[in-house]
């Protein structure tokens, strides 16, 4: 019996963990040469979102009324604003929240979505049929109008921005996964462990989900793009994350003021959001070759 | 089945989505914050009289199901409601938006098509050599650049400093000017937003040509094509492109809420009068009336086209089964 029991023995979380990085570090490699320089990108973005308050040459809302909108300069590489506050901070700032909002965005819609998607794949009959429809009805508003309409009538903060845009992706999360686990369902793996006596709940949670993530993180990687630039779009039409935190979206909005003669104050913000949002569109653009290389129509940025 | 009864069973499919968006649509008003009866009546008129009398006509007191059924009853017969703000019928100030926002969507699909299908197409031909990976990069940079702002970088080029630079505006830097105003003031107003909006639409097409192109070149009737001595142009432009063209037709079609999401912004920058700017303006002015309106128009308008474009792919391409 010991015997037995050394063979099936589970692998030690450090072997786990060994696996994981060896499994990552292969998909990595696996990468075209754009998808890895994004993949970089992406990290240099998330390092510099951590550190903002150690790398930034100046707190972003302090004010240098005698050095107010000076073009770039040494003291100040991307210039200062109307109060003297340097841009090149803020935007270092602005990082933060444009990550923090993609990243917990697109965390909500997964947590409504793939719930939802899996029990309507799962359960089928009616119970998808009204689950389905509901979501349905969440695709029939353009995206930014819903939440438009959404933040101007519950206000607009960082927490309604975050909850409106998780609530209008999610649809797609429930959509995508319930196509999964329409295709597991009859597996043989999914068949064996129902005849094992596993629970339903249990069956989709261990066995299910886990087989349908990788068209969901691919999915993921573009929606994080995606909730940037909407984050972006909100706070620049003043729907969105308040004056005076710092968002790039918010700068852009601002420098409009001051065309054409400080032109820095509105371009170089929206220059930070095109690099990253480029960035997380092709590293998810890799890893769809890499996950799903047949299917070039699914999952595309253009959702 | 056939494809009468795909249509009505999709028909049919409409009614429970409509329902649910006009509810959506009318719970936004009972979101907000706010009396309705306070926003539309100006304090000197606030005698108790004229406030039962309007609560009477909103229905203030009546449940709330009531309220959702005489508000749906009166939107079917295309009555909307009075903007708070401009006192007008919605209806009739969604109907004057129309045209504008129609102008910026054709100027879009124009540059999609003229750049877009082409830059497919070679990038199809051409798959995995430096003509390929331009597209790509290009079609990317498109898709991530926010269009808000290169709408700005464009004033800011073509308008302000063009005007340093040569002493005259290339472009006016914003405002609306119809075909009647003349051809070359339209031209100076409408191409800017237009391309501005055309530009993300224009990437998202050249993207699925390329890979509607690919797929439809692996297929076994190119193969034969080739095989039976077909030239290479022939069974690209005849073969494949014609056949390809199919999706790519029903995704750009698919795609009005993309352009309807970059109106918003588009129209905002360069202060054009459309269906967009209405929205931001109900947004700004908490204008419920005119938001509820807009909004519903613009679902509806969303759903009703994504419907014919369905129908219109199962019509085209015998293939599709109806399900």
């Amino acid at each position: 019996m010991s015997s037995e029991t050394q063979i099936y023995e589970q692998p030690s979380i450090g072997e786990r963990l060994y696996q994981r990085w060896d499994w990552a570090t292969s998909v990595y490699g696996r990468l075209d040469l754009s998808a890895k320089v994004s993949f970089w990108i992406v990290l240099a973005l998330v390092v510099i979102a951590i550190l903002a308050p150690e790398i930034a040459p100046y707190e972003p809302a302090q004010e240098h009324y005698d050095r107010s909108l000076v073009g770039p300069s040494l003291q100040h590489p991307l210039g200062t604003d109307l109060t003297g506050r340097d841009i090149l901070s803020r935007m270092i700032y602005g990082a933060r929240i444009s990550l923090f909002v993609g990243i917990s965005a697109v965390t909500i819609a997964m947590a409504i979505g793939i719930p939802i998607g899996s029990i309507a794949g799962y359960v089928g009959g009616w119970t998808d049929e009204v689950l389905m429809r509901a979501m349905d009805i969440l695709i029939s508003f353009p995206a930014l109008v819903i939440a438009l309409a959404l933040v101007g009538t519950l206000g607009a903060s960082l927490q309604n921005v975050i909850l409106v845009i998780g609530v209008v992706y999610s649809p797609q999360y429930a959509r995508l996964i319930r196509g999964e686990v329409l295709s597991v369902k009859e597996e043989e793996y999914v068949e064996a462990a129902r005849n094992t006596g596993l629970s339903n709940t249990k069956i989709v949670t261990k066995h299910v989900i886990p087989n349908s993530m990788a068209p969901v993180l691919v999915q993921a990687t573009f929606h994080v793009a995606t909730a940037i630039l909407f984050e972006a779009s909100l706070s620049f039409l003043g729907l969105g994350i308040q004056p005076p935190t710092a968002t790039w979206g918010v700068m852009i909005a601002d420098g409009r003021n001051y065309l054409p003669s400080e032109w820095w104050i509105s371009t170089f913000p929206g220059i930070a959001i095109m690099i990253v949002v480029l960035a997380f569109n092709l590293l998810g653009d890799g890893l769809r070759d890499e996950f799903d290389p047949r299917d070039e129509t699914q999952g595309g940025p253009n959702t | 089945m056939g494809l009468g009864n795909y249509v009505l069973k999709r028909l049919l499919l409409l009614i429970p989505v409509l329902l649910g968006v006009s509810v959506i649509v009318f719970l936004l008003m009972k979101i907000t914050p706010g009396d309705p009866v306070t926003t539309l009546l100006p304090p000197e008129a606030r005698s108790p009289e004229n406030i039962r009398r309007l609560e009477q006509r909103l229905g203030v007191g009546d449940p709330l199901y009531i309220q959702y059924l005489s508000w749906l009853e009166n939107a079917i017969q295309g009555d909307l409601g009075q903007s708070y703000s401009t006192r007008e019928p919605v209806v009739r100030m969604i109907a004057i938006s129309i045209w504008p926002t129609v102008q910026l969507a054709i100027v879009a699909l124009a540059v999609a098509t003229l750049i877009a299908i082409p830059m497919g197409v070679l990038g199809a031909v051409y798959k995995d050599t430096w003509v390929d990976h331009i597209g790509r990069v290009f079609a990317f940079l498109g898709i991530s650049m926010p269009s808000f702002w290169l709408g700005i970088m464009v004033i800011l080029i073509f308008s302000l400093f063009w005007r340093g630079w040569f002493g005259f505006q290339l472009i006016p830097s914003g405002g609306y000017a119809g075909p009647s105003d003349g051809m070359v003031t339209w031209m100076r107003h409408v191409l800017p937003p237009g391309i501005t909006l055309g530009v993300g639409y224009a990437a998202l097409t050249a993207r699925l040509t390329r890979s509607s192109m690919v797929e439809v070149l692996n297929e076994e009737f190119v193969e034969t094509a080739r095989a039976k001595g077909v030239k290479e142009k022939s069974v690209i432009m005849i073969h494949t492109f014609r056949n390809s063209l199919i999706p790519v037709v029903t995704v750009m079609g698919l795609q009005i809420g993309f352009l309807m999401n970059g109106a918003i912004v588009v129209e905002q920058v360069f202060q054009w009068p459309g269906i967009g700017l209405l929205l931001y303006d109900a947004v700004i002015s908490t204008d419920i009336p005119l938001l509820q309106g807009v909004v519903l128009f613009v679902a509806v308008v969303f759903v009703v086209s994504n419907l014919v474009v369905d129908v219109l792919y199962a019509y085209l391409d015998p293939r599709i089964k109806y399900e």
